[in-house]
């Protein structure tokens, strides 16, 4: 059985695995070796690309970086598959073909899913063997009927990946909704972010008219209240509370741009595999 | 700015704690007020530790709970009615910024409940059941020979401005170096998660024995939503001490748990969070609800009653009730904090502006400037 993972499945196995103690950092899991000691996991060159650009975005410390840096050249090089290029070509083109919003957005989905199809026609792997881990809904939902049409196999999240090791006896139930909830911390940062400064700043001597413009930043933001966040960021004080602090503008900015829509999945999802998934623990 | 002209001394809507804690005021939200007094007088009464959540969204006034029953006389006062010697009380928040947070947490302790007040509350101990009696309560206690040999020194101790007393106050404080530790007679530094369990545990329970000394030990953990947003393994190993601690004072403790809910978070993260142990010892639960309107009127109208704001003979800052509602009715959802912030806004334009009563046409031509203001 083949996983073939997108950069942010890779990112959060080893950024929601990471451990700091004393300053030295290590993999609590080591997840995706241990999936690769029973299954292989493989990736297209633009994967690993992908991921050498981005793997620092959430991590805080440069030892944290060096460390995962480090983890990537040693490690994931080794799942990268140096395909054949005229070959990959094709498989690439046709999947641009069918999915024409694919054609000016050269992402690393769009080559998990000629990367799937390559896998199944030119080489030697089994239809059903093939299996696409992303969290990233949009492209679920655009891969998914090719998926199915060609044979190919899944398309999995990443949780989906962790509970099928758990059937496998890789990683143990309990850790897949450990790893959950963890996973659900990553996706929810920038929301954090914005909260926590808030409560910090407030704690300060602001004038009223301050602390009143920033409680209704803090319900608009738990609201999800994009709409009003903006009007909260055009007020007349807010210019007086960016004096008092810097950062303040930059969060809300990234959190009017982040998709929280991932946090919602996973809840929907940890819920769900509460209430619905076998285990024998549930016994 | 000077708040004369409304009658008042101050502004009674204080958005920060004021200079003098012991002047922490608490008005109105009665039903909130009756279910912690009631956690704490079951405290005072019985023995059993326990944990109680504090839930409630941003600005229902958790931190405010706990800084008023652990700086003002309100906890001596319940103590009083309930015939009860008396209690301690303290607030800290979770620690966040730290790669120690343990020792974080352990110092917000020590400067809320110093060495020194341990060291006297230890001769008040010394002199209620005796020396052997103490030496055998902290056998018992300790759980560890090495805090129990820490807590024998401190009190062999003469006087706390002797030098053992400073060398010991530097070991509590991590300091491990040889020179200390050889003086000491102490094999190994304090820098341990369950010593330091053993410790707090040990003296908490070494003051309340009996409930002689004191009849019950308060800590307020504020913020604990923040567990979330603390590094992974940090929190992890929080969690792992504060099970510790919490097994380990099975008497007399009372721990609460300041909880905001926030979006992402929900009742069964957090018992992820606090682990199995924990979740199924923190069954009760205060609920800081939204105050309704009627709940909002009385605790405006007592803040501006109350005589550390109110100047003696005069009258009501506001010209009638109607005003009150009319502002509550068109802020939106109600809570302390947007009550302050909203009342606090008003009473100053009202200075300068020159008023001398908030009347609703006066209210009506400041809207604008009223941030919580539905449009």
């Amino acid at each position: 059985m083949n996983f073939i993972l997108d950069t942010c499945t890779i990112n959060n196995l080893l950024q929601v695995d990471l451990f700091l103690e004393d300053n030295e950092c290590f993999l609590e899991y080591n997840y995706l070796q241990r999936i690769q000691k029973k299954f292989s996991i493989k990736i297209p060159p633009k994967i690993y690309e992908e991921l050498k650009n981005t793997f620092s975005k959430n991590l805080n410390t440069g030892n944290e970086k060096k460390f995962i840096q480090n983890y990537i050249s040693r490690y994931i090089c080794n799942y990268v598959d140096s395909v054949d290029e005229s070959d990959f070509e094709s498989s690439l083109n046709f999947i641009k073909v069918t999915h024409p919003k694919y054609v000016n957005e050269d992402n690393g989905e769009l080559h998990l899913a000629a990367y799937a199809l390559y896998l199944n026609r030119y080489q030697d792997t089994l239809a059903f063997q093939t299996h696409f881990i992303t969290d990233d809904d949009e492209a679920i939902d655009d891969f998914k009927g090719t998926f199915k049409l060609n044979f190919l196999g899944d398309i999995l999240t990443t949780i989906d990946l962790l509970l099928l090791m758990s059937i496998y006896g890789i990683i143990s139930f309990l850790e897949v909704l450990d790893f959950a909830l963890n996973l659900k911390r990553q996706y929810s940062q920038v929301y954090n972010k914005l909260i926590n400064e808030i409560k910090v700043l407030q704690k300060k001597e602001l004038t009223p008219q301050e602390s009143g413009l920033l409680s209704r930043i803090y319900n608009n933001a738990n609201d999800f209240n994009l709409e009003a966040l903006e009007v909260d960021k055009n007020h007349k004080i807010f210019v007086k509370i960016k004096q008092k602090n810097r950062n303040i503008e930059n969060l809300i900015g990234e959190f009017l741009t982040e998709d929280f829509k991932k946090v919602k999945i996973l809840e929907k999802k940890i819920s769900e595999i509460k209430s619905q998934y076998w285990d024998l623990s549930k016994v | 700015m000077t708040y004369e002209k409304l009658g008042l001394k101050e502004n009674p809507f204080r958005l920060t704690p004021p200079l003098i804690q012991s002047e922490i005021v608490w008005a109105g939200m009665n039903e909130v007020k009756t279910n912690i007094e009631n956690r704490i007088k079951i405290a005072i009464l019985t023995k059993a530790s326990r944990i109680v959540l504090n839930w409630g969204s941003y600005g229902s006034g958790k931190t405010h709970a706990s800084l008023y029953y652990s700086k003002t006389n309100r906890l001596q006062e319940i103590v009083d009615e309930n015939k009860a010697s008396s209690a301690k009380s303290i607030k800290i928040t979770l620690p966040r910024s730290s790669n120690n947070i343990v020792q974080e947490f352990f110092r917000s302790f020590l400067g809320q409940y110093s060495l020194e007040d341990i060291f006297l509350d230890f001769q008040k101990i010394k002199t209620e059941f005796g020396e052997e009696t103490l030496n055998l309560m902290i056998d018992a206690y300790s759980n560890d020979k090495s805090i129990a040999d820490v807590l024998k020194k401190l009190i062999d101790i003469e006087s706390k401005d002797s030098q053992d007393f400073s060398k010991l106050k530097n070991y509590i404080h991590g300091d491990s170096t040889k020179g200390t530790l050889t003086s000491l007679g102490l094999p190994l530094g304090l820098n341990n998660d369950e010593q330091i369990a053993n410790l707090m545990a040990a003296v908490i329970s070494c003051i309340t024995h009996e409930k002689k000394i004191y009849s019950t030990f308060i800590i307020w953990l504020d913020e604990f939503e923040d567990i979330d947003t603390v590094n992974k393994n940090l929190a992890d190993r929080f969690t792992t001490f504060l099970r510790q601690f919490i097994d380990k004072t099975s008497n007399n403790l009372l721990l609460f748990l300041n909880f905001t809910q926030k979006t992402f978070m929900d009742m069964e993260d957090l018992s992820s969070y606090l682990g199995e142990a924990l979740t199924s010892r923190a069954k009760a639960k205060i609920d800081f609800a939204n105050p309704t309107l009627d709940e909002s009127l009385i605790y405006i109208k007592e803040l501006c009653e109350n005589e550390l704001f109110k100047i003696k003979g005069n009258d009501s800052p506001f010209d009638n009730d109607e005003t009150i509602k009319y502002v509550l009715e068109n802020i939106g959802n109600l809570n302390a904090r947007k009550i302050n912030e909203s009342f606090s806004i008003i009473f100053e334009m009202a200075l300068i502006m020159g008023k001398d009563k908030i009347t609703v046409d006066f209210i009506n031509q400041i809207t604008d400037e009223i941030i919580a203001w539905d449009n």
